[in-house]
C-alpha cells in the first residue's frame, strides 16, 4: 500500500516538473522572436498600420492572448491555442473554439476593420499575431484519432551515462512532446533580444521563404501537421529514444518559427496592402 | 517518512540535472561567442554564417548537448585542459589528445591555410562548432585541471545557504554575478580592451591561451574560504570574481575571433 502511494508521489511529481510551460507554445520569448522576425518584413505601409492599431510594436504585442486566458472570464480562449486536424492530417474543422478558425475570424475583421470598433481590431490584430505562432508549434497540432498528438512522456538515452562515464546525469531521464516543442530549443536563447534571435533563425533563401508564404492558414497548418507525424514515427509515448534525436529536432522546430514569421509578414502585408 | 523524502528528492534532482556540467552555464559561452561575433573580419563572418547558417552564439553550447549522443562521445573529454606544475598541457589522464587545448590547436592546424576548403562542408561546420565551444570552456576557472602538486585550492561556497562546489560555482557565476543582465549588458562591461591589448591577448596559439588562463586562474582559490556564504561577499570578493569573469570572457572571445580569422583569412 505505501509503495502505491510512494509512485503516486513520484509520478505526481515528475509530470507536475514536465508539464511547466504547457499550452504555451515557444514560450513567451518565442512569440517574441516570430513577431520580431515577422516585422522585419513588413511593408512600410503594413508596419504603419500595424503600429497605428496595436498602439504598441507586434514583439509586444505577441503574448496578449497567453495574458488574457488566465483572466476567468476569458478562460473559454484557453483552447484557441491549439487546432485539430482530421485523421488525414486536413484541416477541416468548424469548431468555435479551435485556433484555426478563431485565426480565420480574426483576419476577417482586419479584412474589414473599418466595419468594427478599434478594440475589436486591435484584438484581433494580437490574435492573429500570436495564433500564426501557436499554429506552427508542434506540441499545438491534434490529430483525431491519434492520441500522442495530445501529448506524453517519453525517455531519452544518454549514450555517454550509459557507459558509466558520469557526468552527473541518469541514464535515462524523463522528456515530454510539450517541452521538447514548446521550450528546449527556445529556452536556450532568452540571454538575447527577440530581434536577435529572430535574425538568427531567418536563414532560408529568398526562394524557400517565398514557398513557405504561400497558401491559406489551413494550409499552413496541414503543413506543421506533416511535420508532426514525422515526429510521431520517432517520439511516442513511453518510448526511450537516443539523445541525438531530441537535438535533432532543433532544425524542424527553427524551421517552424521561420515560416511562422514570413507567414505572418505576408498575411499583414497583404491585409494591410 | 525519511525514505520517502529521500526518494522524492532523488525524482526532483535527477529529473533537473539533465542539463547540468556545462561550463559558464551556458551564459558565458553565450557572452563569450557574442563578443567573438563582433571582432570576426567581414570575411570570416561571411563564411561563418555560410558553413553555420546561425550566428555564433546559437552553437555556444552545442557540443555539451551533443556530448551524450553517440558519435560525440570522445568529445567530452574536450571540455577541459589539463596542466602541471611546468604549466606543460598533459591532457587528460596524460592523453594529450584528450585536452580542449590540444583539440583546437589540432582543428586550427587542420583548416588554416586554406586547408578547410578541402574538407566537406559539414566536416568545417562541425569543427567551427567544436571550436566555438572549446576555446571558450579553456578559459572557465572550473575546466582548468591542475595535477595535485600545484596545490590549487578549489574550496566550496554557498549560495543563498545551499552547498555550491567551486565547479559549480563558476558554471553558475555570470548568472550569480549580474541576473537581470542580459546579452548586450556583458558585451558593454566586458568588450573594453583596446585593439592593441586584444592583438597581446590573441598572440601565441591554443596552448599558450591555456597556460596563461591557468596561471591567470590559480589565484581565485583564495578569492573566499571554505563554506563562506556568497551573498555575505564583500565589494573587494565581488569585485575580484567580476574582473576575472570579465578578463575570461574577453579573452576567450577574442581569442575565438582570432582562431576563425585565422581560418578564414585569405
Amino acid at each position: 500500500m505505501e509503495d502505491i502511494s510512494m509512485k503516486k508521489i513520484i509520478i505526481l511529481i515528475s509530470v507536475s516538473i514536465l508539464m511547466v510551460g504547457e499550452a504555451l507554445a515557444f514560450t513567451t520569448f518565442g512569440h517574441q522572436s516570430i513577431a520580431a522576425l515577422a516585422d522585419k518584413y513588413l511593408t512600410d505601409n503594413a508596419k504603419k498600420e500595424v503600429k497605428a492599431i496595436l498602439k504598441t510594436d507586434m514583439v509586444r504585442a505577441s503574448f496578449w492572448l497567453n495574458t488574457l486566458r488566465k483572466k476567468p472570464e476569458y478562460a473559454y480562449t484557453k483552447d484557441w491555442h491549439i487546432t485539430t486536424l482530421d485523421a488525414n492530417g486536413k484541416s477541416t474543422t468548424t469548431a468555435e473554439n479551435d485556433g484555426v478558425v478563431q485565426l480565420e475570424k480574426a483576419i476577417d475583421v482586419l479584412r474589414n476593420r473599418t466595419n468594427h470598433s478599434d478594440s475589436l481590431v486591435q484584438a484581433s490584430l494580437r490574435t492573429v499575431i500570436h495564433l500564426v505562432g501557436d499554429l506552427h508549434c508542434i506540441a499545438h497540432i491534434r490529430i483525431d484519432g491519434n492520441e500522442a498528438t495530445k501529448g506524453f512522456t517519453y525517455k531519452t538515452w544518454n549514450e555517454l551515462t550509459a557507459e558509466g562515464k558520469g557526468f552527473y546525469c541518469s541514464k535515462t531521464y524523463n522528456s515530454s512532446w510539450y517541452k521538447l516543442w514548446e521550450s528546449r530549443f527556445v529556452s536556450r536563447y532568452t540571454f538575447f533580444t527577440p530581434q536577435y534571435h529572430g535574425d538568427d533563425i531567418d536563414i532560408f533563401a529568398n526562394e524557400k521563404k517565398a514557398e513557405y508564404e504561400k497558401g491559406t492558414p489551413r494550409f499552413w497548418v496541414e503543413n506543421v501537421g506533416e511535420d508532426v507525424v514525422r515526429a510521431l514515427e520517432i517520439f511516442q509515448p513511453g518510448e526511450v529514444v537516443p539523445a541525438q534525436m531530441n537535438e535533432r529536432q532543433e532544425t524542424v522546430h527553427t524551421r517552424c518559427m521561420a515560416k511562422a514569421s514570413y507567414r505572418l509578414a505576408a498575411l499583414l502585408n497583404d491585409i494591410f496592402k | 517518512m525519511k525514505n520517502k523524502i529521500s526518494i522524492i528528492v532523488l525524482v526532483l534532482v535527477a529529473t533537473m540535472c539533465t542539463q547540468s556540467a556545462m561550463a559558464w552555464g551556458g551564459w558565458g559561452h553565450h557572452i563569450s561567442a557574442y563578443i567573438a561575433e563582433k571582432h570576426l573580419t567581414p570575411e570570416a563572418k561571411a563564411k561563418c554564417q555560410h558553413y553555420l547558417k546561425h550566428n555564433l552564439p546559437h552553437y555556444s553550447a552545442w557540443q555539451d548537448y551533443w556530448r551524450h549522443s553517440d558519435p560525440f562521445k570522445e568529445s567530452s573529454y574536450w571540455h577541459s585542459t589539463y596542466v602541471n606544475k611546468q604549466y606543460d598541457v598533459i591532457g587528460y589522464k596524460g592523453d594529450e589528445t584528450r585536452d580542449a587545448a590540444y583539440q583546437v590547436n589540432r582543428i586550427t592546424k587542420e583548416m588554416t591555410k586554406g586547408k578547410y576548403k578541402n574538407m566537406s562542408d559539414s566536416l568545417v561546420a562541425v569543427n567551427l562548432k567544436l571550436l566555438i565551444h572549446m576555446v571558450v570552456d579553456m578559459h572557465c576557472p572550473s575546466h582548468i585541471v591542475y595535477t595535485k602538486d600545484v596545490g590549487a585550492a578549489r574550496p566550496s561556497l554557498k549560495v543563498k545557504g545551499k552547498k555550491y562546489g567551486h565547479h559549480k560555482f563558476w558554471d553558475a557565476s555570470p548568472q550569480l554575478m549580474h541576473p537581470r543582465w542580459k546579452a548586450d549588458h556583458f558585451v558593454k562591461a566586458y568588450d573594453t580592451y583596446t585593439p592593441r591589448e586584444i592583438k597581446k591577448i590573441c598572440k601565441g596559439n591554443a596552448f599558450k591561451w591555456s597556460v596563461q588562463s591557468a596561471q591567470s586562474i590559480l589565484k581565485t582559490g583564495n578569492y573566499w574560504e571554505r563554506g563562506d556564504e556568497f551573498r555575505d561577499f564583500s565589494e573587494e570578493q565581488r569585485k575580484n570574481i567580476d574582473e576575472t569573469l570579465r578578463e575570461q570572457l574577453a579573452y576567450a572571445g577574442y581569442r575565438l575571433a582570432a582562431t576563425l580569422n585565422k581560418i578564414f583569412s585569405k
